[in-house]
């Protein structure tokens, strides 16, 4: 009984302080996809209620790490890091599973929606972009493409007000 | 010295230089690459490797560290191309690679050990390629490959692969010509079971048309044969396979595939479930179970057998694999006879045209009739395409 309770006390404690993730799925033409990580998400989102809200919430773009070092620098420069370091989603403003806010990439900001959900303490946010909304050039490298809409995936722990 | 001396010494250079594998690695799916359409011409695995694939293989395949420290990604990247740089034009490739084998069976016995360097494969290959994302390619190859056993009245200097290709759009493509039959996960050990009981390994190729289909969740490969030409008329294969895979969670894929061949003296008919799973940072598990009914026109050897496979993949770091491997076969499913074979395996990519693998295999025969001993077979494999 004493092992369960720890046990459940470590699995609470760990959720209760899981690290944001941010994923970016990225398919690949002609075929196949590539996931982009990054664990490197600041921000603080607070629950008032029902109602989840977030000023800013920023991912430093060369965190992004996809599996090849060579894939995660062709990343980085097509998300133009050196000039555009952080991607920032700013006047978060969710409820009843479904948010709005603003996407900054590349220096250019466009409002996005998202639908969430809540598991523990954790919000798990989804959402889609278009690279070429952001002024982002059409990638390729020895013929083989990447799609222009980019499903996001985010993992975020929230604070209750 | 004699003055053709350099010209021809620099076709061989030219041939060594570039030369790739004809071997499917379906375990790639570890490096999130769900289709073989990305880094090979063919569609369906093995061959030779894109432009895309040799950079694949240059930088997330092959370890770095007997590059200097000072050469980048990018650079390791274009030195997997013709002559170590990025190719100076887009329409021809053209590709050498070697294969071969030590194998020691029976180690350690002193009446039994048998030791063999066998040469599994010398060829080169040519490749014409035009439009868009290599819409039409043309692709062949030619060399030495040592005869299946029983087989000797074909030349062991041979063709095994030649075929047109056309992509109508990125989704569809035909493809006509000597091809490997598209059917179960094309691992590349060609003694596997699932890939000896379909008569799908690497002597088995067939003429024929194949279609294939890349959607965003599913690929279909269907193919119609009509046997290896080069053979007699009576012994050539005559059939259809299809093979359809979906893509789940955006990281594995599962499926299934059936095949039909027949000649005048055989009928067989497999059919067969499998995935790929991606266990991330290029570790990855490949299953496969399936069935082949085989039915002789005498009716002497008609029975049905069932096969397994069960392989992990595991990369600890870039450029080493380690590799586990189980089968299990049952020759005629009336019998309760059946047969394991696992071992474990070590793969290793020193640098970029460099393949050493070790595997150890381990062949146990269960059967309600007789005991045989557990026969152990140790297998040490170059792969050059320098």
């Amino acid at each position: 009984m004493k092992l369960f309770l720890a046990l459940a006390v470590l699995v609470s404690t760990t959720a209760a302080f899981a690290d944001p993730k941010l994923t970016l799925l990225v398919n690949l033409s002609p075929a196949g996809s590539f996931q982009a990580v990054s664990n490197k998400v600041k921000g603080n989102l607070i629950k008032t209620g029902d109602a989840f809200t977030a000023d800013k919430i920023s991912v430093t773009v060369e965190s992004f790490k996809t599996g090849i070092e060579l894939r995660d620098e062709h990343l980085w420069k097509h998300m133009q890091a050196s000039k555009h370091p952080k991607a920032t989603l700013t006047a978060v403003k969710g409820q009843g599973g479904k948010a709005t806010g603003t996407l900054e990439v590349n220096g250019i900001k466009k409002p996005v929606t998202m639908s969430y959900k809540v598991a523990g303490q954790e919000v798990l946010a989804k959402f889609s972009v278009k690279a070429s909304d952001f002024a982002l050039p059409k990638a390729e490298y020895l013929g083989v493409g990447v799609d222009d809409v980019v499903n996001v995936e985010a993992t975020f722990p929230f604070k209750a007000k | 010295m004699n003055p053709r001396f350099p010209r021809s010494l620099l076709l061989w250079a030219l041939l060594l230089a570039t030369s790739l594998s004809s071997y499917a690695y379906t375990n790639f799916i570890g490096h999130s690459y769900t289709s073989c359409l990305n880094c090979h011409y063919n569609p369906t695995g093995g061959g030779p490797l894109t432009d895309y694939g040799r950079a694949v293989s240059a930088t997330a395949i092959s370890s770095k560290m007997f590059y200097p420290d000072a050469w980048s990604e990018e650079k390791v990247a274009y030195t997997s191309g013709f002559l170590f740089r990025k190719p100076k034009q887009e329409w021809l490739r053209t590709q050498v690679n070697y294969r071969g084998f030590q194998v020691v069976r029976n180690p350690g016995s002193e009446k039994n050990e048998q030791k063999e360097w066998i040469n599994m494969q010398l060829d080169g290959r040519l490749i014409l390629k035009f439009g868009q994302n290599d819409k039409f390619v043309a692709v062949g190859n030619y060399g030495y490959a040592p005869l299946p056993e029983g087989v000797e009245d074909q030349p062991e200097w041979r063709s095994r692969e030649y075929y047109l290709g056309y992509r109508f759009s990125p989704k569809f493509g035909m493809y006509a010509g000597l091809m490997d039959k598209a059917y179960g996960v094309k691992v590349i050990e060609h003694i596997a079971f699932s890939r000896t009981a379909p008569q799908v390994a690497q002597n088995d190729q067939v003429h024929g048309v194949l279609g294939h289909y890349l959607g965003e969740k599913w690929e279909i490969t269907g193919q119609g044969f009509a046997g290896n030409l080069g053979q007699d008329a009576d012994l050539q294969m005559k059939g259809g396979s299809i093979l359809a895979e979906r893509t789940t969670f955006d990281l594995h894929r599962i499926g299934f595939s059936a095949l039909q061949s027949k000649n005048e003296f055989l009928t067989l008919q497999s059919y067969a479930l499998h995935g790929r799973f991606n266990l991330k940072e290029g570790s990855a598990i490949l299953t496969e179970v399936g069935q082949t009914n085989r039915k002789t026109f005498n009716g002497l050897d008609d029975r049905t057998m069932r096969y397994g496979l069960l392989q992990t993949y595991l990369r600890p770091f870039r450029g080493v694999y380690f590799l586990s491997n189980i089968e299990y076969f049952n020759r005629d499913i009336r019998e309760s006879d059946y047969t394991v074979r696992w071992g474990p395996g070590l793969q290793f990519f020193p640098v970029q045209r460099v393949e050493l693998r070790l595997d150890a295999y381990n062949t146990r025969s269960f059967s309600t009739n007789a005991s045989t001993r557990d026969s152990w077979m140790y297998l040490f494999q170059a792969h050059l395409w320098l």
